[in-house]
């Protein structure tokens, strides 16, 4: 728990969430909580304190403090996976996932491999009977780091991650990572090899549940140097609700798509 | 009472026909506006900004010149005699105004091969600044210390022009000196740990950091850095002091300039 938050808070609600490595993780407290609340999540603590007429949010830990006044009587927060895209702010619409070891695809086939992604989380404000939360927040439990895809000239800066390619559902630490099944189809008629897997913001379809965060992808090698990639609206597993989008799609040339055409 | 409207100003032009003329002349002129204030908004989040610009100066300026080619038979004035009086009356004018012309063309041929875009850092003709402006006659630039000045749009094409957003990334580079007794390796470990934890210093292209010359005061470490072109002068002065910190840290020094001087034998000195 951070220091300066759990002894001088009067709050309802209290929870904390910390992850256990090979042991049964507890529910991750997605979803909403009911003002004022306090919640302890791994090494940042996030409060929503009533101060008079209004509410005092308030985040502390790995290295930020976070605070902001809140003009209500009462409303929700809502703890929300997004796409891991807006840290650093405003910089980069694409996740560049580079693979740990390099994956060789059959040719003409369909294969799958998970992959871990950098969650972020988002504190939403809500009102109860009001469609839509107003985001106050956004943080994440891993590093951001940004790489260039393509060249200097014409190239891509995306939001970088390095991930290990599984075969079977992987162990994490859910509130830092995401799990994205990836179905690499190979349309060459010769073995390909894939070192990473560039996507767009636009149309990422996260499912969240108590103990994990999904994304379900589809990259179609097309010919040498150029693939496809683009989400599948579905969970990876049944029971999973389906978090908001914050790059929801504009256009409709925006709607998750891809084209690499810089290698994969 | 409206007789007068009938009287005749010059030739057949009178004065109903030179109150439509001007009427023409301020709907097109209210007409253009309005549609450049439409395709602002209506494009505003599907096209770029510059493009967007370009297309309502077009669309703007279009309209104004239709109506002033519609207008000019009413007021008297045929376009093929224009040609032909013109022709002369350019020639005076054109020597006039050489560098309007100059710089009208020239505005066109930016418009066309943009080596600019409105907000673009650039620096021209030796001045620093972001892009504010495109316009037919001359360029506006805000300079880093806030002050407006208006290129004329003749320098901005003759001009070496730098533009330092053009590409989505670029590299900045520093010298680090270190004291010849102090462990290299360490330092630039230490360096690139520090590259590593900046989140707008790109892993690809991926940094560079090795000893580049054994200087006459210090052993000289090359560190060369690519981030993105709006963010990489924050990383660049945010990371110099973090590596000075570091560096000094981990008890290695970062010489001042020195010279070591050797005095004479001491039976030499022991003479007059």
């Amino acid at each position: 728990m951070a220091k300066g938050i759990a002894g001088d808070v009067d709050t309802t609600q209290r929870i904390s969430w910390s992850y256990k490595e090979g042991q049964q993780a507890d529910k991750i407290p997605w979803g909403p909580h009911k003002l004022p609340v306090l919640l302890d999540l791994e090494d940042i603590s996030i409060a929503v304190e009533k101060n008079n007429q209004s509410f005092l949010y308030r985040r502390y830990g790995a290295g930020e403090n976070v605070e902001k006044i809140i003009l209500a009587n009462k409303g929700i927060l809502t703890l929300n996976p997004v796409e891991p895209l807006h840290k650093p702010a405003e910089i980069s619409n694409y996740l560049l996932i580079e693979f740990d070891q390099l994956v060789i695809v059959e040719p003409r086939s369909k294969q799958e491999v998970y992959l871990t992604f950098p969650l972020e989380v988002a504190c939403l404000l809500e009102q109860s009977g009001v469609v839509g939360g107003h985001l106050i927040d956004i943080f994440s439990f891993c590093c951001s780091k940004l790489t260039l895809y393509g060249n200097v000239k014409n190239g891509l800066v995306c939001r970088y991650w390095k991930s290990l390619a599984y075969t079977a559902l992987p162990a994490i630490n859910p509130l830092e990572q995401g799990i994205m099944k990836l179905e690499i189809h190979n349309s060459l008629g010769r073995w390909t090899e894939v070192r990473r897997a560039v996507f767009s913001a636009f149309g990422m379809k996260l499912y969240y549940g108590t103990d994990m965060v999904s994304l379900d992808a589809t990259m179609k090698i097309n010919k040498e140097l150029n693939a496809e990639t683009n989400f599948n609206d579905k969970p990876l597993r049944k029971g999973m609700s389906k978090a908001v989008e914050q790059f929801a799609p504009r256009l409709i040339g925006l709607q998750g798509r891809m084209v690499m055409e810089e290698g994969y | 009472m409206l007789d007068w409207l009938d009287h005749i100003v010059y030739g057949r032009v009178t004065w109903l026909t030179l109150i439509v003329a001007l009427l023409i002349f301020f709907a097109a002129l209210l007409l253009s506006k309005l549609i450049t204030i439409h395709l602002r908004r209506v494009l505003k989040d599907k096209i770029s900004k510059e493009n967007l610009e370009i297309l309502s100066k077009i669309s703007s300026y279009g309209i104004l010149v239709f109506a002033i080619i519609w207008i000019l038979p009413t007021i008297g004035m045929e376009p093929s005699g224009l040609m032909v009086a013109g022709g002369i009356v350019a020639l005076a004018i054109g020597f006039a105004s050489q560098s309007i012309i100059g710089n009208l063309i020239s505005g066109l041929f930016l418009m066309g091969e943009r080596p600019v875009k409105i907000s673009d850092l650039v620096e021209i003709s030796g001045i620093l600044g972001y892009v504010e402006d495109i316009h037919i006659i001359s360029t506006s630039i805000r300079t880093l210390d806030g002050n407006f000045v208006r290129i004329p749009n003749e320098t901005v094409f003759t001009s070496s022009i730098t533009n330092y957003t053009s590409d989505p990334v670029r590299r900045f580079e520093y010298k680090v000196g270190i004291s010849y007794a102090d462990d290299a390796d360490k330092a630039m470990a230490i360096i690139k740990g520090l590259i590593k934890d900046h989140p707008l210093a790109l892993v690809n292209p991926a940094p560079q950091v090795y000893v580049e010359n054994l200087g006459d005061n210090s052993v000289d470490i090359m560190v060369r850095i690519w981030s993105t072109s709006t963010g990489w002068f924050a990383v660049k002065m945010e990371l110099l002091w973090k590596i000075k910190m570091a560096i000094e840290a981990a008890g290695i020094e970062i010489p001042f300039p020195q010279r070591v001087v050797w005095f004479g034998e001491a039976e030499n000195s022991e003479k007059p």
